[in-house]
């Protein structure tokens, strides 16, 4: 038997939904503040590690609430690349011939598609297919009546915005399978659910059913919303295969079947198609949203990439991590506070009050640690080749589901400290309500009408005290200032200290070259006739420059040689100098006379021989001279 | 007055080398430095022993690449063994007396020569942990041994043919030249009329003489006003004279240098570390070259109102004034 995607089809009278939901989280690209920009995985795998695992672990906590003996929640990431039969028998399991068939004939970019994705080859069996598998194990399952909005799996793939889960839960909206939807190219996912018999929905333990979710578009002159199932029923009377024929329709699809006798095989199998997503990213992306219940131990996370090896979420491994972990020991009063540590309490908000004292007495525990040789001046510590990492002191936000909420910005400047804080239990639900869909901030504003008052004053408490334990923390750590009776005029100082170091503020002013005279040398040190001595060879050829208004100047020209003794110039050499004729040596190297447009004067010079290991100076001067200039055109 | 200055050195056939380091850049943490220049970084002592320091031989890869090829043609200019040289970097703080040879890698082995290289990677001179003086870099292409001797050519081992020296200077050095109270008892002293507000005193210092080897000069301050400034040394008016002390200062210098004839025999290289030769590179600014230096040196005593007010708009003087007119306004 072949089974065939069915499209609902675009109703007047009826409400619709488009189906193109990966565009919810398109524009919400995950923060990475601070140094958690580094290596920073991306968007997708974030999504799915944070959407997919808080769905399954609200599942999970959910059966162990019902049955405290059932296993460990485990959920496990199996990457494969599926070409030659493997991959034909995918392609005729999930009907994705037919999809390719659809594909060509609308608008990729209209319905959500990229430019290309495994639709393109469908039919080439040597072309791998990239499928995700995830597997839960000892979770509630999609359990529920299906012809009732109480079918969970209704809820979690057909459904959006009326989720309603049970207290402390992570995830409030529904919006969880955006993340699988993301991890999908064309946006396809078949969910295999095995849950226990429930009074209100006899004889159905298993149930399956595929989804592929497009945007609105045209098909055969027929407007559709974008919804595809792969299920037992048609478009407008979605029926999702149950117990033995989604067994069999799991096991073509090369899914391992579940048994709703066996604890352990509780829970959904997800197939998501051609996915998007790389097996270490997935990692990081576990580790940096999940590392407090990996910590904990309250679940395993596992990742299988193509090659078969399993990669585990290890973010003890990760010294940015680590760092928060630290924190969160200290916070869990596992070790005491070191000396650049803190860990406190802060209190709660003054309301609500309960028989006149605050309903919340603290708002968590909250740890804080700084490397003051290290990354708490991590400017400092950056060199010429490390990335424009914009630094931030940050604190990793958790409640109760153990996942990192937000690592929220805590300070712009050094010296910078991570933490973690940990809400009061009694705090959960209210901090929850303030979660965007998202489920990565506590909101502290209730304009927009999204956000219970209440709630959001809460919160607001929250952030505040969190942060200005930041501020206190870090005041403690920063070196102490000198009492102010002690700054003698800073400001004069620095003016001072430019002036005396020779670095002015500004901009560079050019500096003209005005001289009347100019200057030309040619020298050269050479071998002496005296054995082992060397001397100074060359000559200076003065001429008049175009800042010299007239044909004939009265000059004074100077030429000397210095040697150089403890970097300055000291004792003279003596010159050997022949000057042109007309010049007159009024003293040893300075020379008089004039000098004519037309005609330079070249001074030739020789050295007295010298020490060969000596440096000297060259100092040739060249000045008009003034006072016979204006006597000659007073004359 | 025009005026050319050559420092000789007693060797041929290197001139190749010369500038072949000029390109050169060093890094304090992420602040560059380019060579023969100084940069000026405001940081805490805490901060200022964190941040790595390494030197770019280059601006970039095409540059290096040029760097390389130059030392390349260089030693074959020179006809020294490429072996026989070393590119040597070392610091130096003056202030704690020490001189560290820092990296040291064979002109023979440029293939392992990283653009980038790290001089506080695997230990921190103490050189460059003085956050209130700040250090000086001087990066070298040297003879590594002697060579048998021969005039006119480079044979001592540790001689030089290429140079080139960065300054890191901080702005969290101690006080320079705080301003003393100018009291009566000073000026009776100096014969100063009961109006003077301010009186630089030289004393025996030389303007042309190292700075730091010297008797300091003093700069005297009316007590009351300089009580004034203290007290609102945040205002508009405190800074804006400030800022004119400064530049009455560097002013002084200028004149007193204008006034003798020494600076006609000596060169920009002579005066570094003198008062003058510091108020010459603030006039001549920042990103100024030695021969713009040699050029306001030859102004000073030619034309020192013209270098006086290059100083004033380094020291940026106006600002001051057009802050404490604004805030007179309002």
């Amino acid at each position: 038997m072949s089974y065939r995607w069915e499209w609902e089809r675009t109703e007047s009278g009826r409400p619709g939904m488009s189906g193109d939901l990966a565009k919810i989280f398109r524009h919400e690209e995950p923060k990475n503040p601070g140094i958690l920009a580094l290596d920073a995985p991306p968007a997708a795998a974030t999504l799915l590690a944070r959407e997919v695992i808080q769905n399954s672990w609200d599942a999970a906590r959910e059966l162990r609430t019902l049955d405290p003996h059932v296993p460990q929640f485990h959920i496990r990431f199996r990457f494969r690349e599926l070409i030659g039969e493997e991959k034909r028998s995918l392609v005729d399991a999930v009907a994705l011939e037919g999809l390719a068939h659809r594909v060509d004939a609308i608008d990729r970019d209209q319905v959500g598609l990229g430019s290309s994705d495994c639709l393109d080859d469908i039919t080439e069996d040597e072309e791998p297919l990239k499928v995700l598998t995830i597997t839960e194990s000892s979770t509630s399952g999609m359990y529920g009546p299906w012809n009732q909005n109480r079918s969970h799996m209704f809820l979690a793939l057909l459904s959006i915005g009326f989720t309603e889960k049970a207290s402390g839960a992570g995830g409030s909206y529904g919006y969880g399978k955006a993340g699988l939807i993301n991890g999908s190219r064309i946006r396809s996912v078949v969910a295999y659910s095995c849950f226990r018999e429930r009074d209100d929905d006899p004889g159905v333990t298993r149930r399956l059913l595929g989804v592929t979710y497009w945007g609105p578009h045209d098909f055969e002159g027929t407007n559709h919303p974008g919804i595809g199932t792969l299920s037992d029923g048609a478009a407008g009377a979605i029926l999702p295969f149950e117990n033995d024929e989604a067994d069999e329709v799991a096991r073509r699809m090369g899914v391992d079947l579940r048994d709703p006798n066996d604890p352990e095989d509780l829970g959904t199998t997800f197939l998501v198609i051609d996915t998007s997503v790389d097996p270490g990213d997935l990692v990081r992306a576990i580790e940096r949203s999940w590392w407090p219940a990996i910590q904990e131990g309250d679940f395993v996370a596992e990742v299988m990439d193509v090659d078969g090896s399993t990669l585990s979420p290890r973010p003890m491994r990760d010294p940015v991590l680590r760092t928060f972990i630290d924190c969160w020991e200290l916070a869990m009063g596992r070790s005491d506070p070191g000396k650049d540590e803190w860990c406190a309490q802060p209190s709660g908000p003054e309301t609500p009050r309960v028989d006149g004292k605050p309903k919340y007495p603290t708002i968590g525990t909250m740890a804080l640690a700084a490397d003051l040789s290290g990354w708490s001046y991590a400017d400092q510590a950056a060199g010429p080749e490390d990335d424009g990492i914009s630094h931030k002191s940050l604190v990793a936000l958790t409640r109760g589901t153990r996942m990192v909420i937000e690592y929220l910005e805590a300070g712009q400047s050094p010296p910078y400290v991570r933490g973690a804080f940990i809400a009061e239990p009694s705090l959960d639900d209210t901090l929850r309500l303030t979660e965007p869909k998202a489920h990565d901030a506590w909101r502290t504003k209730a304009e927009d009408g999204e956000v219970n008052p209440e709630a959001a004053a809460i919160s607001d408490h929250v952030i505040r005290r969190i942060k200005q334990s930041v501020h206190n923390h870090r005041n403690r750590l920063k070196p102490p200032v000198p009492p102010p009776e002690e700054l003698n005029l800073p400001f004069f100082n620095e003016i001072m200290r430019r002036v005396m170091s020779g670095m002015g503020q500004g901009t560079r002013q050019p500096v003209p070259d005005t001289r009347p005279i100019s200057i030309h040398l040619d020298h050269q040190p050479r071998e002496s006739s005296l054995e082992g001595l060397i001397e100074l060879a060359g000559s200076a050829t003065y001429g008049l420059t175009a800042h010299f208004d007239g044909d004939r100047a009265p000059v004074t020209l100077t030429i000397a040689y210095r040697f150089i003794e403890d970097d300055r110039v000291g004792e003279h050499a003596e010159l050997r100098i022949n000057a042109p004729s007309g010049f007159t040596e009024a003293t040893p190297g300075v020379f008089t006379g004039f000098i004519d447009r037309d005609d330079a004067a070249r001074f030739d010079f020789v050295s007295v021989p010298y020490d060969p290991t000596w440096s000297g100076r060259l100092i040739v001067n060249g000045e008009i001279d003034r006072a016979v200039s204006e006597e000659a055109d007073r004359g | 007055m025009s005026r050319e200055t050559r420092t000789i050195r007693p060797f041929v056939g290197i001139d190749d080398f010369a500038d072949v380091l000029d390109g050169a850049v060093l890094y304090f943490g992420q602040e560059a430095c380019l060579a023969s220049e100084g940069a000026t970084v405001s940081l805490s002592p805490h901060e200022f022993v964190l941040r790595p320091v390494s030197i770019a031989w280059g601006p970039d890869d095409e540059a290096f690449e040029r760097f390389k090829e130059r030392l390349d043609e260089g030693v074959n200019a020179a006809g020294i063994a490429a072996e026989d040289l070393s590119l040597v970097v070392i610091v130096s703080s003056p202030f704690i007396k020490v001189s560290e040879v820092v990296y040291e890698g064979s002109v023979s082995d440029l293939e392992s020569l990283r653009r980038v290289t790290n001089l506080t990677e695997d230990r921190r001179s103490s050189a460059f942990s003085a956050p209130f003086n700040g250090f000086a870099v001087d990066a070298y292409v040297l003879l590594s041994r002697s060579l048998a001797p021969k005039v006119l050519r480079p044979h001592v081992r540790g001689t030089w043919l290429a140079s080139v020296r960065f300054r890191i200077e901080t702005t969290y050095a101690p006080a320079v030249l705080s301003p003393t109270p100018l009291t009566d008892e000073v000026r009776a002293q100096y014969q100063l009329g009961a109006k003077t507000i301010r009186y630089l005193y030289f004393g025996d210092h030389d303007v042309l003489q190292p700075y730091a080897q010297q008797e300091r000069p003093v700069f005297y301050i009316d007590e009351k006003l300089l009580a004034q400034m203290n007290v609102r040394r945040r205002s508009a008016a405190s800074r804006a004279l400030q800022l004119q002390l400064a530049q009455d200062f560097a002013s002084a210098v200028v004149r007193r240098a204008s006034a003798r004839s020494e600076p006609l025999d000596l060169g920009v290289d002579d005066l570094r570390t003198s008062l003058l030769g510091s108020v010459i590179r603030i006039a001549a600014g920042p990103g100024s070259t030695d021969q713009d230096r040699a050029r306001i040196l030859s102004q000073v005593s030619e034309s020192p109102e013209y270098v006086i007010a290059r100083t004033e708009h380094m020291i940026d003087v106006g600002s001051g004034y057009g802050s404490m007119l604004k805030d007179d306004e309002s």
